[in-house]
């Protein structure tokens, strides 16, 4: 069915910002933190603490040791609660005046949205191992995964209107939150969106990065020559991002601008950035296009700076080319890498930096899967520009199952391979001749890929003082069936995993038809994807196997 | 186990871990490369499983592995790994 987009605007103020990081409980404390920055150097960074899950984990953590763990079967939203409590007294947003307004939450995360029951610290681990013992036991702890999902966790709380989905995007989750909200109100679907990130600290990532060798015995050094790896943190980081229209209207001021982003698909592994850059770069582009700032206009860049030899490689090699002198404010070191909250967190120092600077800051974030995000944050002196309306068409594909399933697959599990089937069915009904990096890709699902999670867990439960593999960690992250789907298409736009368990799909095919009217792509690739796996049935009994492929396509 | 027992265990673990589609024990040569061309042209990702799969199925210390040791060269590299730890007896 045809459906306008009516004009909307294209920068869009920040009215309100909370985060909770070993930096600081709230936005000031942190912002205290960061003025320690030398230019393009780091003082007093935070101290990382050792120990944090028990005898066999003994490399740095950053812990948010001001909050308490009161819940510890809660303890994502004793993060998320406090920073966007901050944020909606930020903006001023009370109950009263979020009922007045259609408000959208879009949240990244890692540790939510996962049926892991390590997450509840170990005291559902006794009930797990009756049923693996049995095939019997009690169910009840599932109601802790079924309720572990922060977007939809915000819209019961708050009772808003809008859209609320979070994204699985792996570590540039909390960013790629921050471009789909921007679109959500660019296209005239909300007037504000509570939009970022939050992730706890938990074992199952932390013996996954282990296993896979890139989890530094030491405080993390980002881009220093003799880094060795990544640290774990926790926290979360909220923006309150409005209409300029919503914003004057409720007289609110703002904390700063988005004033565009960018993301891309590197279509080139599964965990390993490509070298060369060029997925990168091309989300940097595409976020400076998108803000209408030439490049030498940046003042400053938050890199994602993980401290890993790869990752900080890549991005050395791109800055250099593209952005060349332009300081760099990396800030893992203060935060350690707080994964699905990571971009949030950052963007939130973007602002701080940007009004610090008087210029816009750059803020990345690379992810497994080979995303790319680039958002432009700045002060909010920039004039909104209006977009025109386009119309689009949806063609349902039939997945076929004769696909070979290709030489970068091989390494998938069967949620993933469903996802690359139905990737090549919509990549076999495309107009000839679309350019590969103008195929958006959306993955939409309620549960992710869960028989590789139990698996992993399995393996955590059975030997815990032995490496668990690094092959299913990776293909415990929801969007390894993205990546793996871009890999065997060579799809290279935009691309995204959604998860919630109310209305996902169609969330999935309002972001298409938002980044068609935005020009961010000609064509996207909807894929609906949940598969069923014997714990999760068991757990989650009313279960379903979903496999849908559609192709998004201006009218 | 004997050597060409152990080289068996190596390159069923490695075909079953690593998904390594269509291949057999019998078809991998003992001394192609892993890695790059002309072997099995597994990549890093490849690299920190086989380095588990020494841990797990083999109790082998990889704590000494460096880039560039040349464990990873070929299955006789691997095997001379395993062998040299005393852990060709230890596959579980």
């Amino acid at each position: 069915m045809p459906q306008a987009n009516p004009a909307a605007e294209s920068v869009l103020p920040i009215t309100g910002m909370g985060q909770v990081s070993a930096a600081g409980t709230d936005v000031a404390a942190a912002d205290a933190r960061l003025a320690t920055f030398t230019r393009g150097g780091l003082r007093d960074v935070t101290q990382p603490v050792r120990g944090f899950f028990g005898e066999t984990a003994t490399k740095p953590v950053f812990s948010v040791a001001a909050l308490r763990e009161e819940r510890p079967d809660a303890r994502l939203f004793e993060l998320l609660l406090p920073a966007l409590e901050e944020a909606l007294r930020d903006a001023g947003l009370s109950i009263s005046v979020l009922a007045r307004l259609r408000v959208g939450v879009c949240l990244g995360t890692t540790t939510g949205c996962q049926f892991n029951m390590l997450t509840n610290r170990f005291e559902a681990v006794p009930a797990y191992r009756r049923y693996r013992e049995t095939g019997a036991g009690d169910t009840s702890f599932a109601q802790h995964y079924l309720n572990s999902n922060p977007a939809e966790w915000v819209r019961t709380r708050l009772q808003t209107s809008g859209p609320a989905v979070c994204v699985t995007d792996a570590c540039s989750s909390g960013a790629d939150a921050i471009g789909i909200a921007a679109e959500w109100l660019r296209n005239d679907v909300c007037d504000a969106v509570i939009c970022g990130g939050v992730d706890a600290l938990n074992p199952l990532p932390y013996a996954g990065f282990s296993a896979l060798g890139v989890y530094s015995e030491n405080p993390c050094k980002p881009f220093a020559p003799d880094r060795d790896g990544l640290n774990l943190g926790e926290g979360a980081g909220i923006l309150v991002l409005e209409t300029e229209r919503s914003r004057r209207a409720r007289g609110a001021t703002s904390r700063g601008a988005l004033l565009g982003y960018g993301m891309s698909a590197d279509a080139h592994h599964l965990t390993a950035p490509d070298p060369s850059g060029a997925g990168l770069r091309r989300a940097i582009e595409a976020a400076a296009k998108d803000a209408a700032i030439p490049l030498s206009a940046v003042a400053e860049i938050n890199p994602h700076g993980t401290a890993t030899l790869d990752n900080d490689a890549v991005e050395t090699a791109v800055f250099d080319s593209l952005l060349p002198g332009v300081p760099l404010c990396p800030t893992k070191a203060f935060t350690g890498h707080t994964l699905g909250a990571a971009g949030a967190i950052e963007a939130v120092f973007g602002v701080l930096r940007a009004n610090a600077t008087k210029g816009p800051v750059l803020s990345t974030s690379l992810a497994f899967g080979g995303q790319n995000t680039a958002l432009l944050l700045g002060t909010t002196d920039a004039l909104p520009a209006v977009r025109s309306p386009v119309e689009t068409h949806t063609l349902r594909v039939a997945i076929q199952d004769t696909f070979p399933p290709g030489r970068k697959a091989r390494r998938a599990d069967r949620f993933s391979r469903n996802a690359v089937l139905a990737a090549k069915s919509a990549f076999g009904a495309l107009p000839p001749g679309t350019l590969p990096e103008r195929i958006g890709l959306i993955v939409a699902t309620k549960h992710g890929p869960h028989a590789s999670t139990f698996t992993f867990v399995d393996e955590l439960l059975d030997a815990p003082g032995l490496p668990p593999s690094p092959l299913l960690f990776s293909h415990t992250v929801h969007n390894a069936a993205a990546a793996y789907a871009a890999m065997e298409t060579g799809v290279k736009g935009p691309s995204c995993t959604l998860t919630a368990f109310h209305g996902v799909t169609e969330e999935a095919f309002r972001l298409a038809r938002c980044w068609l009217a935005s020009d961010r792509a000609e064509a996207v690739i909807v894929i609906s994807l949940d598969e069923q796996c014997a714990p999760l049935f068991f757990f989650v009994p009313d279960l379903e196997n979903v496999l849908e492929s559609s192709l998004v396509l201006r009218s | 186990m004997t050597r060409d027992e152990l080289k068996t265990k190596l390159k069923t673990l490695l075909i079953e871990r690593l998904s390594i589609e269509g291949a057999t024990p019998e078809a991998i040569d003992d001394d192609a490369p892993l890695f790059g061309d002309g072997g099995l042209e597994l990549d890093s990702l490849d690299a920190v499983e086989i380095i588990v799969i020494l841990q797990r199925q083999f109790g082998c210390d990889v704590k000494q592995i460096k880039k560039g040791s040349g464990i990873f060269a070929s299955i006789n590299a691997l095997a001379d790994f395993v062998e040299a730890q005393g852990k060709a007896d230890a596959a579980g």
